[in-house]
């Protein structure tokens, strides 16, 4: 019995000791990111953890905001794809008395900001080069894309080789320079008889590449028609190749 | 082998002791918000220095020492008078924030503290505070804050930088004015009331219609009081209890309609009080600020009025009923 007793205090410290080590762990990972000029971060301790989230949910998007205005181009930024807070910011919890810290992030790198006319620019200094890809945490083209069989096929099978807006902002950019496409985001104020309609969601993978032909939406292929309710959510650009 | 458990006991239990402590050592470090050097490195100096105090003086339980500190008199004063009613530590022995810049002055917010339970309850409880730093990095002040997500609700309708800019100096001054409870700082708080201050507290009473069918309802009605009646309350209430708790809700900040008026906010909150002789009530508090000399800024109006109608705290005082900076004219 006495042993017992032993065993259960010493199995309950342990766990206090334990729990105190993650919580250190934790709270120099966070201090470690809060330091880091790569990500923006956000921190909110609240009675619950929902609570909690919430609020550096909407304290991480503030600074998003003020770090967007803050760019020297800052003012012409027409759209911010954020890649969706929930799923790309990672997020980190402990306990702070009886209430919820919670502390989000997001890397500067994969914040898409989208100037004017369907330029996307992907940080402040356009280069592109040190942009980590999106593709890494984005999953497959969920769509079956075919190849269409016109003059347009190179450009066209560039544009499908891309799975998320990181990879097709230099595709789109190098056939603007050539001469090869038109495009712009779209909205449904936007009327374009004939066009291409290219959807992405808020994590920046591209969804589905539609065809619009005055009223009827179909695949690429032309095949299967499609319902533009499909993509709600999404944010799209259209694109015409000449 | 029973040797060997109680060594184990004894030095397992000796270590969750020291993590359930207050980590003395803190080092605040400002990331963002202030680029001289000098400055941020004074900056940082002094409220590591501070906040490594408070926590050493948490776990010896013991008054704060603050000389040679190299805090403003009124920090000084104010954190002796707090630390006398409550007592607190930092949470973390790295504090890693940004610095705001408010006017020619600048503050860091969001300094974890875990406060020492005062009355029934057994928990720490969880405040933020703010330090505040003069232009030249030298600490002013040290008050709780408001919760972020109050404070991120008014600073959000700021529009323009001159309203970014007046908004954080009203919030400024109601952490401040929240804060003089905690510290039972009489000497503020009769310096922020003008001397023609209206002060009216509202209380619910029962009252029964004259048409013979008995059905009652309830009623606010209100007391008037002048400044000097409130403060000699006010003071026999800080000498009676050990402690008072005052928590501000829902933050309201508005501009008074009048354009004769510029420079007067109406401030809405709920506030919730407590005390340790066990009173609590929980109300709408509003207060008139008078911003138009920034070196000597006056509460003109302030009003109570209770947040439940009734007992059972099922009937909110209705929004329209609550007072606002257009129901009180001031001679100016």
């Amino acid at each position: 019995m006495k042993k017992s007793f032993i065993l259960f205090i010493l199995g309950i410290s342990f766990a206090c000791v334990i729990n105190a080590q993650n919580n250190d762990d934790t709270k120099a990972q966070i201090n470690k990111i809060k330091r880091s000029t790569q990500y923006l971060s956000a921190e909110a301790t609240m009675a619950t953890e929902e609570e909690a989230l919430n609020l550096a949910r909407e304290l991480l998007v503030a600074e998003i905001n003020d770090w967007v205005a803050s760019k020297r181009k800052g003012a012409e930024v027409k759209q911010v794809v954020l890649q969706d807070i929930n799923s790309c910011a990672q997020q980190m919890d402990m306990k702070r008395g009886v209430k919820t810290r919670a502390f989000l992030y997001v890397k500067k790198k994969d914040i898409v900001l989208i100037y004017g006319e369907g330029q996307i620019v992907l940080n402040n200094e356009e280069s592109g080069v040190d942009l980590q890809p999106l593709s890494e945490i984005s999953t497959p083209l969920q769509n079956d894309v075919a190849v269409v069989e016109n003059a347009e096929d190179t450009s066209f099978k560039k544009i499908l080789g891309a799975k998320t807006m990181t990879d097709l902002k230099p595709i789109f950019a190098s056939l603007k320079n050539d001469g090869k496409i038109k495009y712009g985001s779209y909205n449904s104020d936007i009327v374009l008889e004939e066009c291409y309609l290219l959807f992405y969601t808020r994590e920046g993978n591209i969804k589905s590449i539609v065809r619009k032909n005055r009223d009827n939406y179909t695949d690429a292929k032309g095949k299967k028609t499609i319902n533009l309710s499909d993509f709600s959510g999404c944010g799209a650009y259209w694109f015409i190749l000449q | 082998m029973r040797n060997l458990l109680r060594w184990l006991t004894v030095a397992v239990c000796f270590s969750a002791i020291v993590t359930v402590n207050a980590q003395e050592g803190v080092k605040l470090e400002i990331v963002d918000g202030l680029y001289n050097d000098a400055l941020k490195t004074k900056m940082e100096r002094s409220a590591s220095r501070l906040l490594t105090e408070i926590n050493a003086a948490y776990n010896d339980n013991r008054a704060l020492n603050l000389v040679n500190m190299g805090l403003s008199d009124g920090a000084v004063s104010g954190l002796a008078a707090l630390w006398e009613n409550v007592h607190f530590y930092c949470d973390d022995s790295e504090v890693v924030q940004s610095c705001l810049t408010v006017g020619n002055t600048y503050q860091v917010r969001q300094i974890p503290l875990m406060i020492k339970p005062q009355g029934e309850s057994l928990d720490d409880e969880y405040q933020e505070a703010v330090i505040n730093f003069d232009a030249t990095g030298k600490i002013t002040r040290f008050n709780f804050t408001l919760s972020t997500n109050v404070y991120q609700n008014v600073m959000k309708k700021g529009k323009t930088v001159t309203e970014v800019s007046r908004r954080q100096q009203i919030l400024s001054y109601v952490e401040q004015f929240r804060t003089a409870y905690n510290e039972k700082d009489i000497v503020f708080l009769e310096n922020i009331f003008s001397e023609d201050a209206l002060i009216i507290t509202g209380t619910v009473t029962k009252v029964r219609k004259t048409d013979g069918v008995g059905i009652s309802y309830n009623k606010v009605t209100y007391k008037k009081q002048n400044k000097q009646q409130y403060i000699a309350n006010l003071k026999r209430s800080f000498a009676s209890n050990k402690w008072i708790n005052v928590l501000f809700e829902d933050v309201k900040v508005v501009k008074h309609p009048n354009p004769m008026m510029e420079g007067f906010y109406g401030v809405t909150v709920r506030q919730k009080y407590s005390n340790s002789r066990g009173y609590s009530d929980d109300g709408y508090l509003f207060l008139l600020w008078d911003f138009r000399d920034k070196d000597n800024v006056q509460i003109h109006v302030r009003t109570w009025q209770p947040y439940w109608m009734d007992d059972n705290k099922t009937q909110p005082i209705a929004k329209e009923d609550v007072f606002t900076p257009g129901d009180f004219v001031i001679d100016l």
